[in-house]
Protein backbone atom coordinates (compact mmCIF):
# COMPACT_ATOMS: atom_id res chain seq x y z
CA UNK A 1 0.00 0.00 0.00
CA UNK A 2 1.27 3.44 -0.92
CA UNK A 3 1.72 5.71 2.06
CA UNK A 4 0.56 9.31 1.86
CA UNK A 5 3.29 11.77 0.89
CA UNK A 6 3.57 13.62 4.20
CA UNK A 7 4.08 10.41 6.11
CA UNK A 8 6.71 9.29 3.69
CA UNK A 9 8.64 12.50 4.19
CA UNK A 10 9.11 11.77 7.88
CA UNK A 11 10.57 8.34 7.29
CA UNK A 12 14.28 8.12 7.90
CA UNK A 13 15.46 5.29 5.77
CA UNK A 14 18.80 3.64 6.32
CA UNK A 15 20.24 1.22 3.81
CA UNK A 16 23.16 -0.93 4.82
CA UNK A 17 25.21 -3.18 2.60
CA UNK A 18 28.43 -5.01 1.88
CA UNK A 19 29.94 -7.45 -0.57
CA UNK A 20 29.84 -11.10 0.45
CA UNK A 21 32.84 -12.31 2.46
CA UNK A 22 35.07 -10.20 4.67
CA UNK A 23 33.23 -6.96 3.90
CA UNK A 24 29.98 -8.52 5.09
CA UNK A 25 31.63 -9.82 8.27
CA UNK A 26 32.77 -6.30 9.02
CA UNK A 27 29.31 -4.91 8.40
CA UNK A 28 27.70 -7.51 10.65
CA UNK A 29 30.14 -6.55 13.41
CA UNK A 30 29.08 -2.95 13.01
CA UNK A 31 25.39 -3.80 13.03
CA UNK A 32 25.81 -5.81 16.23
CA UNK A 33 26.81 -2.57 17.95
CA UNK A 34 24.27 -0.29 16.28
CA UNK A 35 21.64 -0.20 19.06
CA UNK A 36 22.09 3.57 19.41
CA UNK A 37 21.23 4.35 15.80
CA UNK A 38 18.04 6.40 15.44
CA UNK A 39 16.63 3.71 13.14
CA UNK A 40 17.59 0.19 12.19
CA UNK A 41 18.40 -0.25 8.50
CA UNK A 42 15.19 -0.50 6.49
CA UNK A 43 16.83 -2.78 3.95
CA UNK A 44 20.14 -4.39 3.09
CA UNK A 45 22.31 -4.83 0.02
CA UNK A 46 24.72 -7.63 -0.78
CA UNK A 47 26.38 -9.10 -3.84
CA UNK A 48 25.85 -12.87 -3.86
CA UNK A 49 22.91 -14.99 -2.84
CA UNK A 50 25.26 -17.29 -0.93
CA UNK A 51 25.72 -16.45 2.74
CA UNK A 52 22.63 -14.24 3.02
CA UNK A 53 21.30 -16.24 5.98
CA UNK A 54 22.49 -13.64 8.48
CA UNK A 55 20.94 -10.81 6.50
CA UNK A 56 17.67 -12.64 6.08
CA UNK A 57 17.16 -12.51 9.85
CA UNK A 58 17.63 -8.76 9.85
CA UNK A 59 15.25 -7.60 7.18
CA UNK A 60 14.57 -7.31 3.47
CA UNK A 61 17.63 -7.44 1.26
CA UNK A 62 18.59 -7.02 -2.37
CA UNK A 63 21.35 -8.73 -4.31
CA UNK A 64 23.17 -6.48 -6.76
CA UNK A 65 25.71 -9.01 -8.07
CA UNK A 66 29.49 -9.11 -8.01
CA UNK A 67 31.75 -7.16 -10.31
CA UNK A 68 35.34 -6.06 -10.60
CA UNK A 69 37.11 -3.39 -12.57
CA UNK A 70 38.17 -5.88 -15.23
CA UNK A 71 34.69 -6.72 -16.40
CA UNK A 72 32.76 -3.65 -17.50
CA UNK A 73 29.72 -5.64 -18.46
CA UNK A 74 29.27 -6.83 -14.88
CA UNK A 75 29.89 -3.29 -13.62
CA UNK A 76 27.07 -2.19 -15.88
CA UNK A 77 24.81 -4.94 -14.50
CA UNK A 78 25.46 -3.80 -10.93
CA UNK A 79 24.81 -0.21 -11.98
CA UNK A 80 21.42 -1.05 -13.47
CA UNK A 81 20.34 -3.19 -10.49
CA UNK A 82 21.49 -0.45 -8.09
CA UNK A 83 19.55 2.16 -10.01
CA UNK A 84 16.35 0.15 -9.79
CA UNK A 85 16.71 -0.34 -6.03
CA UNK A 86 17.65 3.26 -5.32
CA UNK A 87 14.74 4.64 -7.33
CA UNK A 88 12.34 2.30 -5.58
CA UNK A 89 13.65 2.70 -2.02
CA UNK A 90 15.11 6.22 -1.92
CA UNK A 91 17.30 5.68 1.15
CA UNK A 92 18.30 8.74 3.20
CA UNK A 93 21.60 7.13 4.11
CA UNK A 94 23.70 4.29 2.77
CA UNK A 95 26.12 2.71 5.25
CA UNK A 96 28.63 0.30 3.76
CA UNK A 97 31.94 -1.44 4.30
CA UNK A 98 32.51 -1.90 0.53
CA UNK A 99 33.60 -3.11 -1.96
CA UNK A 100 33.32 -2.06 -5.65
CA UNK A 101 29.68 -3.13 -6.23
CA UNK A 102 28.70 -1.15 -3.13
CA UNK A 103 30.76 1.82 -4.33
CA UNK A 104 28.68 1.77 -7.50
CA UNK A 105 25.53 1.55 -5.40
CA UNK A 106 26.73 4.57 -3.37
CA UNK A 107 27.40 6.54 -6.54
CA UNK A 108 23.87 5.91 -7.76
CA UNK A 109 22.34 6.64 -4.33
CA UNK A 110 24.32 9.86 -4.01
CA UNK A 111 22.98 10.97 -7.38
CA UNK A 112 19.43 10.88 -5.97
CA UNK A 113 20.42 12.63 -2.75
CA UNK A 114 21.32 9.87 -0.27
CA UNK A 115 24.04 10.53 2.27
CA UNK A 116 26.93 8.10 2.11
CA UNK A 117 28.76 6.53 5.05
CA UNK A 118 31.74 4.52 3.86
CA UNK A 119 33.84 2.43 6.23
CA UNK A 120 36.91 1.32 4.37
CA UNK A 121 37.77 -2.31 5.00
CA UNK A 122 40.29 -3.18 7.68
CA UNK A 123 42.09 -5.08 4.94
CA UNK A 124 43.27 -1.75 3.52
CA UNK A 125 46.14 -0.83 5.73
CA UNK A 126 48.58 1.26 3.71
CA UNK A 127 46.17 2.90 1.29
CA UNK A 128 42.49 2.85 0.58
CA UNK A 129 40.89 0.32 -1.69
CA UNK A 130 40.16 1.38 -5.25
CA UNK A 131 36.48 1.44 -4.37
CA UNK A 132 37.26 3.58 -1.31
CA UNK A 133 39.14 6.07 -3.46
CA UNK A 134 36.17 6.16 -5.82
CA UNK A 135 33.77 7.00 -2.99
CA UNK A 136 36.05 9.37 -1.01
CA UNK A 137 35.30 12.51 -3.09
CA UNK A 138 31.56 12.29 -2.49
CA UNK A 139 31.21 10.38 0.80
CA UNK A 140 29.52 12.31 3.62
CA UNK A 141 31.32 10.34 6.31
CA UNK A 142 34.40 8.36 5.41
CA UNK A 143 35.89 6.18 8.14
CA UNK A 144 39.12 4.23 8.10
CA UNK A 145 39.94 1.45 10.54
CA UNK A 146 43.60 2.41 10.82
CA UNK A 147 44.64 5.65 12.55
CA UNK A 148 47.66 6.07 10.25
CA UNK A 149 45.39 6.40 7.23
CA UNK A 150 43.23 9.14 8.73
CA UNK A 151 46.36 11.25 9.10
CA UNK A 152 47.22 10.84 5.44
CA UNK A 153 43.94 12.18 4.08
CA UNK A 154 41.65 15.10 4.76
CA UNK A 155 37.99 14.28 5.39
CA UNK A 156 38.86 10.82 6.64
CA UNK A 157 38.18 9.87 10.23
CA UNK A 158 39.31 7.06 12.45
CA UNK A 159 36.80 6.03 15.10
CA UNK A 160 38.10 2.53 15.80
CA UNK A 161 38.27 -0.80 14.03
CA UNK A 162 35.39 -3.19 13.50
CA UNK A 163 37.50 -6.19 14.44
CA UNK B 1 43.20 -31.42 13.43
CA UNK B 2 44.63 -28.48 11.52
CA UNK B 3 42.22 -26.71 9.20
CA UNK B 4 43.72 -25.33 6.00
CA UNK B 5 41.68 -22.81 4.05
CA UNK B 6 42.37 -20.50 1.13
CA UNK B 7 39.17 -18.58 1.86
CA UNK B 8 36.28 -17.98 -0.51
CA UNK B 9 38.44 -15.95 -2.87
CA UNK B 10 37.72 -16.70 -6.54
CA UNK B 11 41.39 -16.98 -7.53
CA UNK B 12 43.41 -20.09 -6.82
CA UNK B 13 46.08 -20.33 -4.15
CA UNK B 14 47.70 -23.66 -4.96
CA UNK B 15 51.05 -22.50 -3.61
CA UNK B 16 49.78 -22.71 -0.01
CA UNK B 17 48.01 -26.04 -0.54
CA UNK B 18 51.07 -27.63 -2.14
CA UNK B 19 53.47 -26.16 0.45
CA UNK B 20 51.33 -27.46 3.31
CA UNK B 21 51.15 -30.87 1.68
CA UNK B 22 54.94 -30.85 1.41
CA UNK B 23 55.24 -29.86 5.09
CA UNK B 24 53.25 -32.97 6.02
CA UNK B 25 55.53 -35.14 3.86
CA UNK B 26 58.59 -33.62 5.55
CA UNK B 27 57.15 -34.14 9.02
CA UNK B 28 56.70 -30.50 10.01
CA UNK B 29 53.01 -31.16 10.57
CA UNK B 30 52.17 -34.20 12.68
CA UNK B 31 48.47 -33.58 13.12
CA UNK B 32 45.87 -34.49 10.55
CA UNK B 33 44.99 -31.72 8.11
CA UNK B 34 41.60 -31.01 6.58
CA UNK B 35 41.52 -28.49 3.76
CA UNK B 36 39.22 -26.26 1.78
CA UNK B 37 41.41 -25.77 -1.28
CA UNK B 38 39.21 -23.61 -3.51
CA UNK B 39 40.03 -23.51 -7.21
CA UNK B 40 43.03 -25.82 -7.22
CA UNK B 41 44.65 -28.05 -9.83
CA UNK B 42 47.12 -29.49 -7.36
CA UNK B 43 45.90 -32.72 -5.77
CA UNK B 44 47.07 -32.99 -2.16
CA UNK B 45 48.44 -36.41 -1.19
CA UNK B 46 48.55 -36.17 2.58
CA UNK B 47 45.31 -34.55 3.58
CA UNK B 48 41.61 -34.76 3.20
CA UNK B 49 40.30 -31.87 1.17
CA UNK B 50 37.29 -30.37 -0.56
CA UNK B 51 37.04 -27.53 -3.01
CA UNK B 52 34.42 -25.53 -1.12
CA UNK B 53 32.52 -26.02 2.14
CA UNK B 54 29.08 -24.83 3.10
CA UNK B 55 29.30 -22.02 5.64
CA UNK B 56 28.02 -24.20 8.50
CA UNK B 57 30.48 -26.98 7.71
CA UNK B 58 33.26 -24.45 7.33
CA UNK B 59 32.44 -23.03 10.76
CA UNK B 60 32.38 -26.52 12.22
CA UNK B 61 35.91 -27.35 11.02
CA UNK B 62 37.16 -23.92 12.01
CA UNK B 63 35.91 -24.30 15.56
CA UNK B 64 37.07 -27.89 15.86
CA UNK B 65 40.60 -27.21 14.63
CA UNK B 66 43.50 -26.89 17.03
CA UNK B 67 45.04 -24.37 14.63
CA UNK B 68 44.27 -22.85 11.24
CA UNK B 69 46.50 -22.24 8.24
CA UNK B 70 45.17 -19.82 5.62
CA UNK B 71 45.70 -17.00 3.18
CA UNK B 72 45.98 -13.54 4.77
CA UNK B 73 42.33 -12.73 4.10
CA UNK B 74 40.65 -10.42 6.53
CA UNK B 75 37.60 -12.68 6.89
CA UNK B 76 39.70 -15.60 8.05
CA UNK B 77 41.81 -13.45 10.37
CA UNK B 78 38.66 -11.99 11.88
CA UNK B 79 37.18 -15.42 12.40
CA UNK B 80 40.37 -16.68 14.05
CA UNK B 81 40.37 -13.71 16.43
CA UNK B 82 36.72 -14.30 17.25
CA UNK B 83 37.41 -17.95 18.02
CA UNK B 84 40.79 -17.28 19.68
CA UNK B 85 42.26 -19.74 17.23
CA UNK B 86 46.01 -19.90 16.56
CA UNK B 87 46.34 -18.82 12.93
CA UNK B 88 49.25 -19.05 10.53
CA UNK B 89 48.80 -17.06 7.34
CA UNK B 90 50.64 -16.90 4.05
CA UNK B 91 49.78 -13.85 1.94
CA UNK B 92 48.50 -14.35 -1.57
CA UNK B 93 50.79 -12.57 -4.03
CA UNK B 94 49.84 -10.54 -7.05
CA UNK B 95 52.89 -11.66 -9.01
CA UNK B 96 51.54 -15.23 -9.04
CA UNK B 97 48.05 -14.10 -9.99
CA UNK B 98 46.70 -15.14 -6.58
CA UNK B 99 45.18 -11.77 -5.79
CA UNK B 100 44.57 -8.44 -7.56
CA UNK B 101 46.97 -6.35 -5.45
CA UNK B 102 49.50 -6.81 -2.68
CA UNK B 103 47.20 -5.88 0.20
CA UNK B 104 47.51 -9.30 1.87
CA UNK B 105 51.18 -8.65 2.65
CA UNK B 106 50.28 -5.45 4.50
CA UNK B 107 47.42 -7.20 6.28
CA UNK B 108 49.66 -10.06 7.35
CA UNK B 109 52.39 -7.70 8.52
CA UNK B 110 50.09 -5.51 10.60
CA UNK B 111 48.29 -8.36 12.33
CA UNK B 112 51.61 -10.07 12.93
CA UNK B 113 52.98 -6.90 14.61
CA UNK B 114 49.90 -6.81 16.81
CA UNK B 115 50.56 -10.39 17.91
CA UNK B 116 47.32 -11.68 16.44
CA UNK B 117 48.69 -14.10 13.82
CA UNK B 118 51.83 -15.86 12.65
CA UNK B 119 53.00 -15.18 9.11
CA UNK B 120 55.00 -17.20 6.62
CA UNK B 121 55.69 -14.72 3.82
CA UNK B 122 56.93 -17.50 1.56
CA UNK B 123 56.91 -21.29 1.50
CA UNK B 124 60.44 -21.24 2.95
CA UNK B 125 59.11 -19.60 6.10
CA UNK B 126 56.65 -22.37 6.82
CA UNK B 127 58.80 -24.83 8.83
CA UNK B 128 59.76 -22.22 11.47
CA UNK B 129 56.26 -20.82 11.72
CA UNK B 130 54.69 -24.27 11.97
CA UNK B 131 56.94 -24.94 14.93
CA UNK B 132 55.80 -21.69 16.56
CA UNK B 133 52.18 -22.46 15.79
CA UNK B 134 52.21 -25.40 18.19
CA UNK B 135 52.49 -23.09 21.19
CA UNK B 136 51.21 -19.82 19.73
CA UNK B 137 48.58 -17.99 21.76
CA UNK B 138 47.12 -15.15 19.73
CA UNK B 139 46.79 -11.79 21.44
CA UNK B 140 43.07 -11.06 21.83
CA UNK B 141 41.72 -8.03 20.04
CA UNK B 142 39.72 -5.36 21.75
CA UNK B 143 36.38 -4.82 20.04
CA UNK B 144 35.97 -1.22 18.91
CA UNK B 145 32.86 -1.76 16.79
CA UNK B 146 30.81 0.10 19.39
CA UNK B 147 32.96 3.22 18.98
CA UNK B 148 32.53 3.09 15.20
CA UNK B 149 28.78 2.54 15.49
CA UNK B 150 28.52 5.47 17.91
CA UNK B 151 30.37 7.77 15.52
CA UNK B 152 27.92 6.78 12.79
CA UNK B 153 25.04 7.26 15.19
CA UNK B 154 26.14 10.85 15.76
CA UNK B 155 26.22 11.40 11.99
CA UNK B 156 22.80 9.81 11.53
CA UNK B 157 21.28 12.06 14.17
CA UNK B 158 22.79 15.12 12.50
CA UNK B 159 21.35 14.33 9.11
CA UNK B 160 18.01 13.25 10.52
CA UNK B 161 17.67 16.58 12.29
CA UNK B 162 18.68 18.51 9.19
CA UNK B 163 16.13 16.53 7.20
CA UNK B 164 13.35 17.34 9.68
CA UNK B 165 14.22 21.01 9.46
CA UNK B 166 13.69 21.04 5.68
Amino acid sequence: MQKPCDEKKEEFKICSGASSGGHMNELLKLLESSQNWPESPAFYITTLDALVAKLEEKGPYYIIGECNRRCLLKVFGVLIRSLKIVVKERPDVVITTGSLPLAIFCLVAKAVGSKIVWIDSIANIECFSMSGRLVLPFADLFLTQWPELSEKYNNVEYAGALI
Amino acid sequence: MIFLTVGTYPLSFERLVEATDTMITKGFIEEGVFAQVGVCNYKPKNMEYVEMLQKEVYDYYFEKASAVISHAGIGTIMMALDNEKPLLVMPRLQKYGEVVNEHQIATAKRFEELGHVLVAYTEEGLPDKLRELKTFVPKPRENQAKAVADRISKFLNEIRISKEQL
